[in-house]
């Protein structure tokens, strides 16, 4: 009795010192921590990086309808998607909508955040107000645009006749130009609060001392822009618009509840163009293979950000 | 020094324009909707369309809302909106819950990395979390919509908390390190010098010194899943699960007028709760304390 208790104890408090090495090894292991900490991982296999792959894997077979595992097809998937003259169109819309929305969102971004480093008057204001772009749902901003742009009853035709500045009511999505330009306007206003609250952060580091003996020296607010503050804040702002050009790539509530890509395939980013292959047409392999070129000059354009990224936290 | 150089005032004054300038064009839609919300029908017709409403009414939110004395004829016409007060609901259910697990999960997660991960390791491991995450959302719904669709839980709610939890975990730990990172670790090293685990640690000490951290992830990962569209869009097909914003976005179709009172007075309640939280932030968030991972 007591010799069976006594090795029990012995097995346990071996398997209690074999724990405690364990740990000294590696002391974050303990089982909570394991606990949880598989849970996140399992989570982020699950839905961030497992579908990853699952995507690659779909670009390179032929799925049919209701199936899970598809025939191999090699390259065929992309091979047919290159030659669709419509993919050129779509990776050409894109390419131009995230040029002009990040340009657009940088130029006001920095206005604003210049602005409110300056503590000009009802600039306290201006940093409530700056957070309203950020936290409006997507689908309400799609739909306060859309009503915005309205042809008959919309808030912009009629500002713009009462300034004269038409005569007639603009049908801005009637034309593919003018459609696309109106989702640019639409979409850098959601990107403006991102360029704000990064470069206002930048703005506070520039030295006030430096600034103040370069005014004594007679230099204009411009100048003071353009020589001190700019070049101290360029790190900043290169975070910055990479991280829009990464936000504007992957666009797809506005163009979806604005235009449907449309008229024509004039507002067909590349984004929609997935969606548009895979849940209207059904066809996985080619949307997939889509998404993976998508994914790759996304890819591209992270990897150039995080590089900047350490650099600039070197450089602080 | 009796007044101003007339060279400051002129400086003052072009800051003031351009602070208004920025007020309205930051503003103006958003002022508009509300507008639009509160016009009767009549008055949204309107060429030229007044400033404000000479009577202003409720009548739209009381149909989308199903308040007493509602017109029934308003609601048949524009049918998703029989939903909206569920998918309200659905929209509180699914947000709340997404953002205590990705919050908590996160919370441990990154506490963990930053403190037992060398440092080398933790970089490429944030580097991963980032990239998986900046990839097009698009790119990788048609996996979760097979998965779900295997697993029975398309269009249900707990699906729907699953895959945001998934999204925004990556990002609630990129945010949370941040803040470990620079969290003091005194207090740390007495308590484990005493004896206590180092969970114990985590939980009587950390934790309860994190609320900002948390306060500020939690309200990051609730507005996300609030503002998602695509996501609910794919993975639901009935009012059992439809978000908020799906509601709103499946009145807004191509082929008809929409029914621009009844929509802007929807979005306008879609939008009060996300604005509200961030208002309340925006100290946190302009601190740029977590500017490298606001998510759009």
């Amino acid at each position: 009795m007591t010799g069976h208790s006594s090795v029990q104890g012995d097995v346990r408090s071996e398997g209690r010192r074999a724990g405690r090495r364990f740990r000294k090894w590696h002391p974050g292991l303990s089982p909570p921590f394991l606990v949880f900490n598989s849970l996140s991982l399992l989570l982020i296999a699950l839905f961030s990086i497992g579908p990853l792959f699952y995507v690659g894997y779909l670009s390179l077979v032929d799925l049919k309808a209701g199936e899970v595992v598809g025939h191999f097809v090699g390259l065929e998937n992309y091979s047919f998607v290159l030659e669709d003259r419509s993919t050129r169109t779509a990776f050409e819309n894109t390419f131009y909508f995230s040029t002009l929305s990040v340009m657009l969102a940088t130029l006001i971004g920095v206005a604003i955040a210049v602005l409110i480093d300056s503590e000009a008057p009802l600039s306290k204001l201006l940093i409530a107000a700056v957070v309203l772009p950020w936290a409006v749902p997507e689908v309400v901003n799609a739909l306060m645009w859309k009503w915005v742009f309205d042809f008959n009853w919309g808030a912009l035709n009629a500002l713009l006749k009462a300034l004269g500045l038409v005569k007639e009511y603009v049908p801005w999505f009637s034309d593919g130009t003018k459609a696309m330009h109106a989702l640019i306007f639409a979409y850098s206003w959601k990107l403006v609060p991102f360029v704000v609250i990064i470069l206002y952060a930048a703005l506070k580091t520039v030295p006030q001392d430096v600034l103040e003996s370069a005014r004594i020296d007679g230099a204009g607010a411009f100048a003071l822009f353009r020589h001190i503050t700019l070049p101290l804040i360029m790190p900043a702002l290169a975070v910055a618009i990479l991280f829009c050009v990464i936000f504007s790539m992957r666009a797809f509530d506005l163009v979806y509840l604005l235009t449907h890509g449309g008229p024509g395939e004039s507002t067909t980013v590349l984004s929609y163009f997935t969606y548009a292959k895979t849940f209207e047409f059904g066809d996985f392999g080619a949307g997939s293979a889509v998404s993976v070129l998508l994914a790759v000059a996304t890819l591209a354009v992270t990897i150039v950000y995080w590089w900047l990224l350490r650099r600039a936290e070197r450089e602080q | 020094m009796m007044s101003l150089s007339w060279k400051q005032r002129l400086k003052t004054a072009m800051l003031l324009m351009f602070v208004g300038i920025s007020l309205c064009y930051l503003l103006g839609p958003p002022l508009w909707m509300i507008k639009s919300s509160i016009s009767s029908d009549l008055e949204l017709r309107k060429v030229p369309p007044n400033l404000f409403p000479p009577d202003p009414t409720f009548g739209h939110f009381r149909v989308i809302l199903q308040l007493p004395g509602y017109d029934e004829n308003v609601l048949r016409e524009n049918i998703h909106f029989q939903f909206y007060r569920r998918a309200t609901l659905n929209s509180l259910i699914i947000s709340g819950s997404t953002m205590l697990i990705a919050t908590l999960l996160g919370s441990i997660f990154a506490y963990w990395i930053s403190r037992y991960v060398r440092a080398r390791v933790r970089k490429w491991m944030l580097l991963g979390l980032l990239l998986s995450r900046m990839l097009p959302l698009i790119s990788v719904l048609i996996p979760i919509y097979v998965m779900l669709l295997l697993t029975g839980m398309l269009d249900t709610l707990v699906g729907l908390i699953v895959v945001y939890s998934g999204l925004l975990l990556p990002f609630a730990i990129w945010i949370l390190e941040g803040f470990y990172r620079h969290f003091p670790r005194d207090l740390e090293e007495a308590a484990t010098i005493d004896g206590a685990s180092p969970f114990t640690v985590y939980l009587r000490i950390v934790l309860p010194l994190s609320w900002n951290g948390l306060f500020a992830t939690g309200a990051f990962v609730f507005i996300s899943t609030w503002s998602d569209f695509i996501v609910g869009f794919i993975m639901t097909s009935t009012e059992r699960a439809y978000p908020i914003s799906v509601v709103i976005a499946r009145n807004m179709s191509v082929w008809r007028e929409p029914d621009w009172g009844i929509l802007n007075a929807a979005g306008l309640f879609a939008a009060l709760i996300p604005v509200a939280i961030a208002f309340a932030l925006r100290g946190l968030v302009m601190r740029g304390r977590f500017a490298g991972a606001v998510k759009g």
